[in-house]
């Protein structure tokens, strides 16, 4: 039995403010106005947050774009104050690229910036600067090991790119190229997150098997019982509509060769 | 012909729990019918031929004007903030003489506060008890800081006594509609939901008024979070116009308007995302002055259509507007839609047109707006007076067209329903209580705390950004159309003329059971905020007295080019040099 396996991955990037406002990144929303969703203030773009994605676009070598543009995702989840999220999800900082172990391939499909969300645990993520990326679809066997390895070599790359935290992953699982599809979230929650791709594998195909339906879903992996469990319904897509207070993003290569110079003098000092 | 549109009542709920909203069963019929309504409006753009533009040309034209977008307009990662500073220089009294008598101006009280002939804290008293004497009447004044504008009063003093250099709005009696953030004093934009808010910091406007020495004496009621053209969407009193109390101040700016006009305050700033300045000032006898987009910031501004609204003044001269735009004007790091052009001397421009005249302009007469079905006789009257006194002044008159005109409303109402959804999306959405339901307490506190309007226009929005009609990208590709027809004009002419409004005003009531019919009394003035342009409203005299009407002002319309204000001042100067309209006082509040 095989599977499609489509990983996306948020790396917590290392700057002291947030992606757009000057709140400690980690410190309470609260006293961050931005964050907090105060009324009348205005997002301003950290560049550090920007130097740090063209340093893991690089490292994956995607292609950045001159020119990219924010958005504002809605969504009413209690982690996102504003009511929306701003992200370059639809046109993002970087596309294609490539994540390896040296060995093996796996493409990129983007490369973007965002803000994360307050998590139930960690209210203070809410607008703490991203870099999300898109893998291309993973056809994966019975046990997804596939999966294993390519997470190992994406947190070992963006280790080593020395920007930020470890990713943190999500898999969208599909039987087919054009079948519904379930979320697994909090992935690299887990020691092996093979073992709950291939868990979400066994449920839907026993679903199929029963002659029911597979509803997309948000899904979680029960370790102990090794098996999926369906948490939610995919939250309803409440739209998203062009950033009116950003101007596009540009970067010149001018931009790109600073950081690119930078990662040389990093990798040189750390020899 | 294409069936009318409608909104099953399924459809109205669906759109309801999409925006967190409970509607009572009595509430969705009124709500298919609105919905079904402005869909028909919104539909027409789909007759809009947008071959020849793409959805970002709108953006690109406004984007021409800033310089090119470098790293350095974004935030350094471990800098703090620091307030760009007043751009010009402390005022000096120069030559210009002051012809209007007594201290009716911003601009004589503060040369007189800086001579000492008046202490800012004789303005400011006198300031408060005329509030005192007239508000209960008219209801502009949402919220007064005595203690704040009293001690804000004497610090302008001490800074005289100290012999400390005076700003150019030194001991100015001020007021801010109450949708622009101040340190201390409850902003509330109008609505419920915000009630009880005490900011802990100025906002650009508030801080760059009293950098320039204003007291800021309070806040000024708007229709909720500015949408509305009668200040009767409001959970408060609506205003009333001081010309006669039975008719509307216009909106949404209408308590700034009137607040001015009731001879309070000579400044009070407004907002203006679809003529929320231009139309109130029009309807109550004023000047109001719309910037380019990105002339004056927008942080602390709570947020309405966050690609059209912008800051300007109410004042009863030019000048006035013009001393105002001097201190709010310039680029700010806070706001990266802010342009970096330097800031000009619209003083100057004001003296130009006052004294020089208007030869070598050209004045683009708008075909389209004259060709309106309804367009009120006096109305159109009194805007042929005012072309003639252009004319007198030097101007040539030339027609000029603009051909998506009557595409600029539903345009309008395609981006503002779906920015504003997205801008009070946040409201609700803070973190509840342990053992709370998220979604439930999200809808109960935006059902009880938006108003009427707002709620519609929360429905509407929500169905815009819902996309599947394409609602937005067409109202996108329209707006750049429109861009594009002004650019046109401009090479015909070097400021474009119009009445701004229709009807010189109505009647308390009269429209707020036609939420449509309110949306088209800014047809004339959402062309510029679509286009990004400045533009301003004059006053152009009186509709005569008349059984069925009292008389009432009219306003002259100027619109020009980006970053045109010098022009627009000169030109409305120039007019208001020939005219003593802006001199005539409200019967309300004669002395």
């Amino acid at each position: 039995m095989t599977a499609i396996v489509t990983l996306a991955a948020s790396c917590p990037l290392a700057t002291r403010t947030r992606l757009f406002s000057a709140g400690r990144t980690g410190e309470d929303v609260r006293a961050d106005p931005f964050a907090a969703a105060q009324p009348g203030t205005l997002p301003v773009p950290n560049r550090l947050a920007v130097d740090h994605a063209i340093r893991l676009a690089l490292t994956f070598e995607a292609d950045i774009a001159a020119r990219s543009a924010w958005t504002r995702r809605h969504s009413f989840a209690a982690g996102v104050p504003r009511g929306y999220r701003i992200s370059q999800a639809t046109s993002p900082l970087a596309r294609g690229g490539r994540i390896t172990d040296g060995e093996r391939l796996w493409p990129l499909t983007q490369l973007h910036l965002a803000e994360d969300t307050g998590a139930l645990h960690d209210p203070a993520r809410a607008g703490a600067a991203l870099v999300e990326l898109l893998v291309a679809p993973i056809r994966v066997d019975a046990d997804a090991g596939a999966v294993d390895a390519c997470l190992a070599a994406l947190a070992a790359s963006v280790h080593a790119a020395g920007v930020g935290g470890p990713p943190r992953c999500a898999a969208d699982v599909a039987l087919t190229p054009d079948g519904p599809t379930c979320t697994i979230a909090a992935l690299t929650a887990h020691a092996a997150p093979s073992r709950a791709v291939a868990a979400e594998v066994r449920r839907q195909v026993e679903l199929l098997g029963r002659g029911a339906r597979v509803a997309p879903a948000v899904v979680a992996y029960d370790g102990r019982e090794d098996r999926s469990l369906v948490l939610h319904p995919q939250a309803e897509d409440l739209g998203d509509l062009p950033e009116p207070d950003l101007p596009p993003l540009t970067i010149d290569l001018a931009w790109i060769s600073r950081v690119r110079g930078s990662m040389g003098a990093a990798r040189r000092g750390a020899t | 012909m294409t069936r009318a549109p409608s909104f099953t009542a399924e459809d109205v709920a669906r759109l309801a729990r999409a925006g967190r909203l409970e509607l009572s069963s009595e509430d969705v019929p009124p709500a298919q019918r609105y919905l079904g309504t402005v869909e028909a409006l919104l539909r027409r753009l789909r007759d809009v031929d947008t071959a020849a533009v793409t959805p970002d040309d709108a953006a690109e034209r406004l984007a021409a004007l800033h310089d090119p977008p470098r790293p350095d307009v974004l935030r350094d990662d471990a800098a703090g903030f620091t307030e760009p500073a007043l751009a010009s220089g402390p005022a000096t009294d120069d030559a210009d003489a002051d012809d209007s008598p007594g201290l009716g101006s911003a601009w004589a009280m503060a040369a007189a506060v800086r001579r000492g002939d008046v202490s800012a804290l004789e303005l400011t008293r006198a300031a408060l008890a005329r509030i005192a004497a007239v508000d209960p009447r008219m209801h502009a004044w949402l919220r007064v800081d005595e203690p704040g504008a009293l001690a804000a009063a004497r610090a302008v003093d001490a800074a005289r006594a100290r012999g400390a250099p005076l700003g150019p709005l030194a001991g100015v009696p001020t007021g801010l509609k109450d949708n622009f953030v101040t340190a201390g004093v409850e902003t509330t934009a109008g609505s419920r939901i915000l009630g009880g808010w005490i900011p802990e910091r100025d906002g650009f406007h508030a801080h760059r008024l009293r950098e320039a020495g204003a007291v800021v004496v309070g806040k000024l009621a708007l229709d909720e979070f500015g949408m509305g053209s009668s200040n009767e969407n409001t959970p408060f009193h609506p205003v009333r116009n001081p010309w006669h109390l039975d008719f509307v101040p216009g909106g949404s700016s209408g308590g700034s308007a009137v607040a001015v006009a009731s001879r309070t305050v000579p400044v009070a700033l407004g907002s203006d995302s679809g003529g929320s300045i231009r139309q109130p000032a029009s309807l109550c006898g004023l000047v109001g002055l719309k910037p380019t987009y990105g002339r004056v910031s927008r942080r602390g501004l709570v947020a309405f259509v966050s690609s059209l609204d912008q800051a300007g003044p109410f004042t009863r001269d030019v000048r006035d507007a013009a001393l105002v735009l001097g201190c709010l004007a310039g680029h700010d790091p806070g706001d990266l839609n802010t342009i970096r052009a330097p800031v000009p001397d619209y003083l100057e421009a004001v003296r130009r047109g006052r004294t020089r005249g208007l030869a070598g302009v050209r004045v683009g007469v708008h075909h389209e707006a004259l060709a309106v079905p309804g367009l009120d006789p006096d109305v159109r009257a009194g805007f042929e007076r005012a072309l003639a006194a252009l004319a007198d002044a030097g101007a040539a008159l030339v027609a000029v067209s603009l051909p998506h005109f009557r595409h600029a409303v539903p345009t309008y109402y395609a981006l503002a329903s779906a920015q504003a959804t997205s801008n009070l999306a946040r409201w609700g959405n803070a973190p509840h209580g342990p053992g709370e339901d998220h979604d439930a307490a999200a809808t109960r506190t935006r059902t009880h705390g938006f108003g009427a309007e707002v709620r519609r226009r929360l429905l509407l929005g929500t169905h815009v950004i819902l996309g599947r009609d394409g609602h937005y990208a067409r109202a996108l590709r329209v707006q750049a159309c429109i861009v594009r027809d002004h650019a046109a004009a401009f090479e015909r002419c070097d400021v474009l003329a119009s009445p701004t409004t229709r009807l010189p005003g109505f009647r308390l009531g009269e429209r707020v059971h036609d939420p449509v019919a309110m949306y088209l009394s800014d047809m004339f003035v959402v062309g510029a905020n679509l286009a990004g342009l400045p533009a301003m409203s004059v006053p152009a005299g009186f509709t005569p007295a008349a059984p069925q009407r009292p008389r009432l002002p009219i306003g002259l319309h100027l619109v020009a080019p980006p970053l045109g204000e010098p022009l627009l001042l000169r030109v409305a100067a120039a007019h208001e040099a020939s005219t003593a309209w802006h001199r005539a006082t409200p019967p309300e509040v004669a002395p």
